[in-house]
């Protein structure tokens, strides 16, 4: 009970700055470890397996992925076993899929705390999206053990000659902050309606075939190669790749184009996010 | 200075219609093997049909720094939508609030808790949802769980607590945020009645240090004894700010005269029948025999029972029981039997004395027993609903929830030697 106690305005019509709601973020950073843990005990909570999920739902579509395309298919991975290069595009891939459904359903999830006490919304789709971090490095890790299978057996690092881990991780950041914005518009719409969800698997379950995940980009006829650099995931998905295998190729310029669409879509997002929230609010 | 400035403040909802809502023609598309609804789709904008409700408007007022406010009203008179607004769960439509200080809300005790954390993390969690540091929450730790009686189970799961370890938790923690203004919806309506009252102890204790409360509540002799000050919301606007009695006084006998005496009272209940008799009516009657709708308290007043007999021969017995606030003030009983007459009717008269009842309302349950071969029992809960009113300065002369006029013996001695005082008292 201080004398000095900070003023604050709720008003209908001044909306507040997002510098504002930056510092507000900034205060309540807190709560995202917290919803991040929430999140992922409840993920695998009354489950016999546990978390021990978390390993069988990221190996099995490996493998099962990699003989279909690799053994059954026959798609080309260049210099490097099948194995490795899917793996390869995996990891950053992974980075969008499991993130991006799980930070959609974030205001979904704690609708019965958000009409009961304040906290900055914007932080639920993140929290949401945080368990949804343990693929990929699972992944990554599993991508490692592989090397070092082929590095015994055949005796050959199939990594880049000056491999860059930090464009790697640069590249897996770069997905997750694409996809932190594109929650922030489908978490919105998956609280107002659950339709969401089920498009959402489906949009996903698509756009693997359009971003370089499963078949190299130099498989596609060059004349439509650009068509499928429009797509936002395609340069990071390349550019991991290229950091961490050998005799591959990517291009910095569809990489920055990624950068603007991510920042472009951030923005949109972020302003979206803030109109919609409070009349989401009354809805749910 | 005032902690909270509350200007012009107005929320709208949009209510879509029942029609709407509940029966829309959705369309179908006929595959000739089976009909499949069609999606509904709305653009996005207003949808048609249904209107505009509006939860609260033209609230006006401030409250000054440690003033225990309490807010009044039916349901659906705007009271959770205003705390809605204050911990910002909602934004207004219209007005806007100055505050000062940390605001604690507990619309709910435990919102934002955890099952599956123990209380320590529970507690580390609520003060981030309230945005308080970690090193602040875990300076206040050891007065949150002494406070909440929790010391040996401080590492268990709150989902093993009892309920009633859960609200002490909740509202431990709440308190010892040290909040300037504290929110409180109906938290007087739960926990047992020793811990409710270590409660509102320590709210007033933290008032007079400053601490603004706004409760809510229905319990109108928890407000009125609490707080300072009431304001009574009716359909989304304020309808009374001032001292708690007046108001709480105004507000039940609205609450009657408006039909509304379910909202205050509850149904009526219980069996009213049985193949013996029927309780048909249950009147309040002023000395003349006419019925009236409250009574006066300088005058006798009749309750007058009236049942229908199915049977002859029949023994009846009974008792009524007044309750004010939903507490039995009393239980009049009638001692001798009656005996029916088949297909007549019994009037069970009860004389209450003037100068016996408070400046309050009563309900009054029915209880009839009937013995024909063997006793069974015909009961109407709520049966009777009535204020009870004084002249103009009844209202502090009269409190409680009854006011019989005793009698009163006054001496006056002269100085005694202290030797002799105790002989004297």
């Amino acid at each position: 009970m201080s004398e000095t106690a900070a003023e604050w305005t709720i008003s209908a019509d001044a909306r507040d700055g997002v510098a504002d709601r930056a510092a507000e973020v900034w205060q309540y950073r807190q709560i995202l470890w917290f919803f991040s843990l929430k999140a992922l005990k409840t993920l695998y909570s009354k489950t016999r397996l546990g978390v021990w999920w978390v390993f069988l739902r990221t190996l099995i579509p490996l493998l099962v992925g990699s003989f279909i395309y690799g053994s059954v298919m026959n798609i080309t991975s260049g210099s490097v076993p099948y194995l490795v290069f899917f793996l390869a595009g995996q990891v950053p891939w992974s980075c969008f899929d499991g993130p991006l459904v799980r930070g959609s359903r974030g205001l979904e999830i704690n609708r019965t705390l958000l009409v009961k006490l304040y906290v900055p919304r914007i932080i639920l789709p993140l929290g949401g999206m945080t368990p949804g971090l343990v693929e990929p490095v699972l992944v990554a890790l599993v991508l490692c053990c592989t090397l070092v299978y082929y590095r015994v057996t055949e005796g050959v690092w199939h990594v880049a000659s000056n491999p860059r881990p930090l464009v790697a991780v640069a590249a897996m950041v770069l997905v997750l902050a694409f996809t932190f914005s594109v929650t922030l518009f489908t978490s919105v719409w998956q609280a107002r309606a659950r339709d969401t969800r089920f498009v959402l698997r489906y949009v996903v379950g698509f756009w693997v075939f359009f971003t370089p995940v499963i078949y190299p980009l130099s498989q596609v006829p060059p004349n439509l190669r650009w068509l499928m650099h429009l797509n936002p995931l395609t340069a990071p998905v390349e550019t991991f790749k290229w950091a961490v295998l050998p005799g591959l190729e990517h291009s910095w310029a569809w990489l920055l184009y990624t950068v603007a669409i991510t920042v472009v879509t951030f923005l949109a997002g972020v302003r979206f996010f803030m109109r919609a929230e409070s009349e989401t609010m009354d809805k749910i | 200075m005032d902690s909270l400035v509350v200007e012009d403040l107005g929320k709208r909802y949009f209510i879509p219609s029942k029609r709407a809502a509940l029966a829309p023609p959705r369309r179908t598309l006929n595959l000739g093997v089976a009909r499949v609804p069609l999606p509904r789709i709305s653009l996005p904008g207003r949808p048609s049909g249904g209107g505009d409700l509006w939860a609260l408007r033209h609230a006006t007022f401030s409250v000054p720094q440690g003033t225990l406010l309490g807010i009044i009203g039916s349901n659906g008179a705007g009271k959770s939508t205003l705390l809605k607004i204050l911990a910002r769960v909602t934004r207004p439509t219209e007005g806007r609030i100055v505050g000062h200080g940390r605001l604690v809300s507990l619309l709910e005790l435990g919102a934002g808790f955890n099952p599956d954390f123990s209380a320590h993390d529970n507690i580390l969690m609520n003060a981030a949802m309230h945005g308080i540091s970690k090193r602040e929450a875990l300076e206040r730790m050891p007065e949150i769980i002494e406070f909440a009686e929790l010391e040996d189970f401080t590492d268990n799961p709150v989902r093993q607590y009892s309920s009633g370890m859960y609200l002490r938790l909740a509202f431990s923690v709440a308190i010892n945020m040290q909040p300037d203004i504290l929110l409180a919806d109906e938290i007087l309506a739960v926990g047992d009645m020793a811990f409710q009252e270590r409660c509102l102890e320590r709210v007033a204790q933290e008032a007079e240090r400053g601490l603004t409360v706004l409760f809510v509540s229905h319990d109108m002799s928890a407000v009125a004894r609490l707080c300072h000050r009431i304001i009574w919301l009716e359909k989304g606007a304020i309808a009374g700010d001032g001292e708690p009695e007046t108001m709480v006084a105004a507000y039940e006998e609205t609450a009657l005269q408006c039909g509304g005496r379910e909202a205050v009272f509850g149904k009526r209940t219980g069996r009213h029948a049985n193949i013996v008799a029927e309780i048909a009516t249950v009147r309040l009657l002023n000395q003349m025999g006419e019925e009236i709708g409250a009574a006066p308290i300088a005058e006798d007043v009749y309750i007058r029972v009236r049942l229908k007999a199915r049977k002859g021969g029949a023994a009846i017995r009974g008792f009524l029981d007044f309750y004010s606030k939903r507490i039995l003030v009393f239980r009049t009983t009638l001692e001798d039997e009656v005996i029916t007459e088949k297909m007549g009717v019994v009037d069970l008269l009860v004389k209450i004395p003037a100068n016996l009842l408070a400046e309050t309302a009563y309900t009054v349950n029915v209880t009839v027993y009937t013995s024909l071969v063997k006793e069974t029992k015909v009961v109407l809960n709520n049966a009777l609903t009535f204020m009870a009113y004084g002249d103009e300065s009844g209202g502090q002369l009269r409190r409680g929830a009854v006011a019989p006029q005793l009698e009163w013996t006054t001496q006056v001695h002269q100085r005694v030697r202290s030797k002799k005082r105790k002989a004297v008292v």
